[in-house]
């Protein structure tokens, strides 16, 4: 009946998430379920062992004779809820490739876990997806905090990890084996909107508002390096709402450009914060502070006309055959959910994982696909190109500067 | 001294947000004895409501704001019916777990109906911000301070000076002897949930414009309520208004001045020290209770 209600969501893992995400702990239900248990390990030991033991792959987790179980957590509820929009992505990929016959015969399958952008609920959730859930490998978590939450355990069972959903330093200055980034670094996107504001903009005084974690010092970090100077810098807390002092101060500090390192909620308050007080300043703001859906709730006076860094490329140039290919699929497979830079960024961590599953010689094991992943070079995705080595890891290189007119990411006219 | 001065025509806008919510926790609180944890997403359904009224049937202004009023007293007493009065002779921590519980259920609901893309309402009043000197006042701002004041002073008549007020304090201070009185205590404690909901709703549409409309966006702006009311004195109607416009600026202030990220810190340990002086918060009556 109604277009929103479309966003009910009952498919697997996302209504345990919930359950798990607000821990509930009913003692009834937790003796159901480890009665349930018991009953399963006793009857189940004969049926499990004659459907996988039987097949060369059954050593490696989350790999049958027909089917690969990727796993990822991501943020579908919380302050950066738009994110489980990348879910979208990977799933539409996945359904592309299957159209096709899967990789090697075998169907692409993936476990999508809410982690509510909560390091905590991040850790469970992928120690479920890999303890209980068996996945083979995870392919785009999302967010810095939670991403760092979950490396030891991703380090403990050695589960390859492609796309992460951040930039931030940690992920890049250290090389795990088992890591592989699709994004291009934080430091890298800083920088490039550092320069655009100085040497292209030739803004005079900037004022700089960064959350206060990995995530918006990495992106700040970056921005320096550039070379470029804050005349205000000023940390927020992720979950903040009000930001009339913030911009409060931006302005009477008398500065012609800010740039705003901000998740999707946050960036669109201090927005109409800076319209309330009739603060127009350029605006430059990192890829992952909004999107194009989101810009009806941003005052279109601070919008219209900002700038935005980018690797995922304008989703309106259809003629781009990646991106005509994307949106295609994504209204093929995923119609109810925007075909999104969200999205996209799930659509290009797919892209690179199924490169990984295609480049395996032999039987697919762990170490055999990222032996694969280390071998992958000049591979064409969404947001550029990637090659990795055994001592590169890095993902894309190449960030651009976008601006944001009547609604739409375009190449800048100025 | 601009910045001063925009730092506090600022916080007063936020801050008369902050009064709404810690009105309606005291309201519910004077009649209940509950504090209602569920306020923030009881708030946020209200405004998802207004939404959906405005954006999905194409209701004109007047009539959605008419359906928000109307559904958010609807959701308040059907709240309190379903399930506080389950709860009513339970112990304090039992009624807590039963708001917390409303808190992430309602949540849990309006993210599987609406989804968590930020939405948005227009503002209730249109037009370029106020210039006072070199400080603006957002006009919607100053539209909520104006309606905070007036509801907050019709409030105060109706519980000081009108039969009804008089019996929802009857009931705030002793339900069975209330009772004996000849006063519906069940009907008092629905009114006072219907007109609690009301009120966090009002809050809630009146500030979506200026963030963004989720089901978790007013998860912040109730702890700050939160701080508003006990730093006025739980139950005191003038102690929320002024308690929500203090700390309305005084965290634009600590913002301003000292730290924009440890906004929250600070108004905590000023309350801290705030109930350390005077344990019963500004407008706070001591209570002496014999056992």
């Amino acid at each position: 009946m109604l277009g929103e209600f479309e966003n009910l969501d009952f498919r697997r893992g996302s209504d345990r998430s919930r359950w798990r995400g607000h821990n509930v702990k009913w003692p009834k239900v937790v003796l159901a379920c480890s009665t349930l248990g018991l009953v399963a390990a006793a009857c189940g030991s004969s049926s499990s062992t004659g459907t996988t033991a039987t097949t060369a792959a059954a050593a490696t987790p989350g790999v049958t004779a027909n089917s690969i179980l990727f796993g990822e957590t991501t943020p579908k509820s919380g302050p950066a809820a738009l994110y489980g929009q990348q879910q979208a992505g990977i799933q539409a990929y996945f359904d592309t490739i299957n159209a096709q016959g899967g990789v090697g015969g075998r169907k692409l399958k993936l476990i999508a876990l809410d982690d509510q952008y909560s390091p905590p609920v991040a850790l469970q959730d992928t120690k479920t997806l890999i303890e209980q859930d068996h996945v083979f490998a995870i392919v785009q978590t999302n967010g810095t905090a939670t991403t760092e939450a979950n490396m030891p355990i991703y380090q403990q069972f050695g589960v390859p990890v492609v796309g992460a959903g951040t930039g931030a330093a940690f992920f890049y200055d250290t090389l795990r084996p088992f890591f592989f980034n699709v994004w291009p670094a934080y430091t890298v996107e800083g920088k490039k909107l550092g320069e655009f504001a100085t040497q292209t903009l030739k803004l005079n005084k900037i004022g700089v508002i960064y959350q206060n974690d990995d995530f918006g010092k990495s992106l700040y970090q970056g921005f320096q390096s550039s070379g470029a100077t804050a005349a205000v810098s000023i940390p927020y807390d992720p979950t903040q709402t009000d930001f009339s002092s913030a911009v409060a101060q931006l302005k009477s500090a008398g500065v012609d450009g800010v740039v705003i390192f901000a998740i999707p909620g946050p960036a669109i308050s201090i927005m109409n914060a800076m319209a309330a007080i009739n603060f127009h300043p350029k605006l430059l703001l990192s890829q992952v502070s909004v999107a194009p859906s989101s810009y009806s709730a941003v005052n279109s006076s601070e919008i219209n006309g900002s700038y935005i860094s980018a690797f995922i490329p304008p989703l309106t140039d259809s003629t781009n055959p990646q991106v005509a290919t994307f949106l295609s699929a994504m209204k093929q497979y995923q119609p109810s959910t925007p075909a999104s830079v969200f999205a996209a960024w799930g659509w290009e961590a797919a892209q690179t994982a199924v490169a990984g599953l295609k480049a395996v010689h032999g039987p697919l094991t762990r170490a055999s696909y990222i032996a694969a992943l280390n071998t992958l070079t000049n591979l064409q995705i969404l947001g550029g190109t990637i090659s990795y080595s055994p001592t590169d890891h890095a993902g894309l290189k190449n960030v651009t500067v976008l601006e944001n007119i009547n609604g739409h990411r375009v190449r800048p006219t100025a | 001294m601009t910045l001063f001065f925009q730092l506090i025509v600022s916080g007063l806008g936020f801050g008369a947000v902050y009064a709404l919510g810690a009105i309606s926790l005291t309201v519910i609180f004077n009649t209940s004895n509950v504090v209602n944890f569920a306020s923030a997403s009881l708030s946020s359904a209200v405004a998802l409501l207004m939404w959906l009224a405005l954006v999905r049937l194409h209701l004109s202004v007047v009539l959605a704001w008419l359906f928000a009023l109307v559904a958010a007293m609807v959701i308040g007493a059907v709240v309190e019916a379903a399930f506080l009065r389950r709860v009513e002779r339970s112990s304090l921590i039992v009624q807590i777990v039963m708001t917390l519980g409303l808190l992430v259920a309602i949540e849990g609901l309006d993210g599987a109906l609406y989804g968590f893309n930020p939405k948005t309402l227009p503002h209730v009043i249109h037009g370029p911000s106020i210039a006072i000197g070199s400080v603006f006042l957002d006009r919607n701002d100053a539209f909520i301070l104006g309606l905070t004041l007036v509801l907050t002073l019709v409030l105060y008549l109706v519980y000081q000076r009108t039969r009804l007020g008089l019996a929802l304090r009857a009931v705030a201070s002793d339900r069975d002897v209330a009772s004996l009185m000849g006063i519906q205590t069940q009907r008092m404690v629905s009114l006072s949930w219907a007109i609690g909901v009301l009120l966090a709703g009002v809050s809630a549409i009146l500030i979506a414009p200026s963030i963004s409309l989720t089901p978790t966006f007013m998860e912040n702006v109730a702890v700050f309520a939160f701080a508003a009311a006990v730093l006025g004195g739980f139950g005191s109607l003038p102690g929320a208004l002024v308690g929500g416009l203090l700390i309305g600026v005084m965290s634009n202030l600590i913002s301003g001045y000292l730290s924009n990220n440890l906004q929250l810190t600070f108004v905590f340990l000023m309350i801290l020290l705030v109930l350390y002086i005077r344990p019963n918060g500004l407008f706070g009556k001591r209570v002496m209770s014999r056992q």
